[in-house]
């Protein structure tokens, strides 16, 4: 007989705290292992470019010879000194001349970049906003529910693109428009949950011996907001890098510097004329990340939970 | 009477209604509607009644967490009704407060240590050390052991969490401690053990209790006063052998025969009972005259036209107060 554990029993430590034994459920989701692997090879390689190791944006800019080279294709080229060389391209050639795979990996760093700022900026100012409407209620509530309701009334792609239109195309430009379109599901969940965490027993307990308020919203229901914080970080993480891609693709977004976005864009004229190398690799890398970003994101939630955690 | 820790007279508590687009008030819930009551140090009062008649919310404008509508509120002789700022500090560190749900009162995010701690650290009591000392002793004192300080509050039992909210409340060394439905939450066999424990700290640290409960057999047990509370209302209150030997309130009678009696040769037959019809009224729109008249047994046009005072009707110098028109005081006959 073979009586394996359920695979999600984490027997008790003394002294653990949430967070460790959520860390210590997340360690045993190997599904949640292999793709947060997955996504730190990226996060590895979003780095490298970052500091200019490999794939800088001027190697990724720079032809490299003739245009629509096929993957693996051999091609003649000339040298300053007029002399001929022969060489082999891995990934291919876009219409001008440039390595499809250094533009493919320095998106990576774009991709990364983007992620990373608007979830952060979007978090950032839907938690502070959600957590002061939710807890101190009355006319605060009052207009910061109404921006909210303004804002979700526009639908997301015009506020976008009036975004994108004020503060000009490229990488800011996105940056802004996602981050200040994106926190409003922040601020309405957190909202929610201060105004539930706020009647808790354990916060009237430190308003009876005097706590102050605002050491009750950073002592009391901030650490109780983490799994939400976790969960929207990389929740609008993955919404950026998609969103970003479509922005891109619509001519809104980032211009001038390779992205996959912009690259599925330029290349898609090129996929009717046979040259699938471009679109193909920007949607392969794409969605590998957003698949096993989603997958993280899962066994995330399942691991930290409260209501699941024992 | 000076020496009183704690007079509470003609305490309001309303809470608004708000409706429509601008939030205009549309009405008022009377949870505490005019409720007096003097608490001696060392007395242990009894606050009892079904759910919903505003105990809980007296208990919690009695330690300030609501604000007070209209009456007025002595501690230890000083006002603390409409107090503010400094002016609350002897409620937020004489008072201590017990909750009801200890799933609920303690933060999860926080070691036992850090949340016994907290009141500590408000009210800048003591060096960090001379704290976990503190900590250490209360937590043998309230029957946990010491290295379970590092502990969260996950890792325990419903009863044992209910001795951590029990430590808090008595960190700070309070006179006054409000224990709001304290037991309810467990299981019977751990409410004995708590409250057991309730009545050693009180003799251990001189401790005055106010003791909410909706179970007249756990307030006996405990009270030395017990006031029988109905619709925001004090109906009945006396001592707590006097109350239940000789309760003259009706809504009393009618709970205490609602108690559920082992021995069927001592049990009284169905139809002799006065159970109560119906259900609580609404505290939004609450009847006139007496509160009770809806539900009254004996009640006579009067009820529905004239509200009754609080009377004392005690004999021998002891008191017992009731409000009801019909109750009689002891020796005369109707």
């Amino acid at each position: 007989m073979t009586a394996a554990a359920p695979a999600k029993f984490v027997e008790p430590r003394y002294g653990e705290s949430l967070f460790r034994k959520s860390a210590r459920k997340f360690r045993r989701d190997r599904l949640g292992m292999a793709s947060l692997s997955i996504v730190g090879v990226y996060a590895v390689i979003a780095l490298c470019v970052k500091i200019g190791l490999f794939a800088t944006l001027d190697a990724a800019t720079t032809p490299v010879g003739r245009q629509h080279v096929a993957p693996g294709q051999t091609y003649q080229h000339i040298l300053a000194d007029k002399s001929v060389e022969e060489r082999t391209s891995w990934f291919g050639t876009d219409i001008r001349g440039n390595d499809v795979g250094l533009k493919l990996i320095y998106s990576i760093k774009q991709a990364f970049a983007i992620g990373i700022l608007v979830a952060f900026f979007s978090v950032l100012i839907g938690v502070v906003l959600g957590a002061i409407s939710g807890y101190f209620g009355g006319k605060t509530d009052d207009f910061l529910l109404w921006v909210y309701t303004s804002m979700s009334s526009v639908p997301y792609i015009l506020w976008i693109i009036a975004i994108s239109y004020a503060f000009g195309k490229g990488f800011t430009g996105v940056v802004i428009a996602l981050s200040s379109t994106f926190w409003v599901g922040i601020y309405f969940n957190i909202r929610a949950e201060v105004q539930r965490l706020k009647e808790m027993e354990f916060v009237l307990a430190s308003e009876s011996f005097g706590m102050g308020k605002m050491h009750i919203i950073f002592r009391d229901i901030m650490p109780n907001l983490t799994h939400l914080i976790s969960i929207f970080l990389s929740l609008n993480f993955i919404a950026a890098i998609k969103n970003e891609v479509i922005l891109s693709f619509l001519g809104l977004g980032i211009a001038g510097e390779p992205s996959w976005g912009a690259m599925i864009s330029s290349a898609r004229l090129d996929l009717l004329a046979g040259k699938w190398w471009e679109v193909t690799g920007a949607t392969i890398l794409l969605f590998i990340l957003v698949m096993a970003f989603n997958l993280f994101t899962d066994s995330l939630q399942d691991a930290f939970d409260p209501k699941k955690v024992g | 009477m000076s020496d009183a820790l704690l007079e509470v007279k003609d305490l309001k508590k309303h809470f608004p209604i708000k409706g429509g687009v601008l939030r205009k008030t549309v009405g008022q819930v009377y949870a505490v509607d005019g409720v007096s009551f003097t608490l001696m140090p060392g007395e242990t009062l009894g606050l009892v009644g079904e759910s919903g008649c505003g105990k809980s919310t007296l208990g919690r404008t009695i330690i300030r967490l609501y604000d007070v509508t209209a009456g007025e509120m002595k501690f230890q002789g000083k006002d603390i009704a409409y107090a503010t700022g400094k002016g609350l500090l002897p409620v937020r560190r004489d008072m201590g407060m017990i909750f009801q749900d200890p799933y609920a009162s303690l933060n999860p995010r926080m070691t036992v240590a850090q949340i016994i701690e907290a009141p500590m650290e408000v009210h800048k009591k003591g060096a960090p050390a001379e704290r976990k000392d503190l900590i250490a002793e209360l937590l043998e004192v309230v029957g946990l052991r010491a290295k379970m300080a590092n502990r969260y509050p996950h890792e325990f039992s419903g009863g044992q969490r209910q001795r951590i909210g029990i430590a808090r409340a008595l960190i700070l060394q309070p006179k006054l401690v409000i224990a709001d439905e304290p037991v309810s939450a467990l299981d019977v066999s751990i409410q004995a053990q708590v409250i057991n424990l309730m009545m050693r700290l009180k003799d251990q640290f001189k401790l005055t209790y106010i003791f909410i409960a909706h179970d007249l057999a756990v307030v006996e047990h405990i009270s030395t006063t017990v006031a029988v509370m109905y619709l925001g209302h004090i109906m009945e209150k006396a001592s707590s052998k006097t109350l239940y030997a000789n309760p003259k309130h009706p809504y009393t009678r009618a709970l205490i025969e609602s108690i559920p009696i082992a021995d069927p040769r001592k049990r009284k037959p169905p139809e002799e009972k006065k159970t109560l019809r119906g259900d609580i009224p609404s505290p939004i729109t609450p009847p006139s005259g007496c509160v009770f008249h809806t539900r009254c047994p004996i009640a006579e046009e009067r009820c529905r036209v004239e509200v009754p005072a609080l009377r004392d009707l005690g004999a021998g110098g002891e008191e017992h107060w009731v409000k009801c028109h019909l109750a009689e005081p002891p020796g005369e006959t109707s």
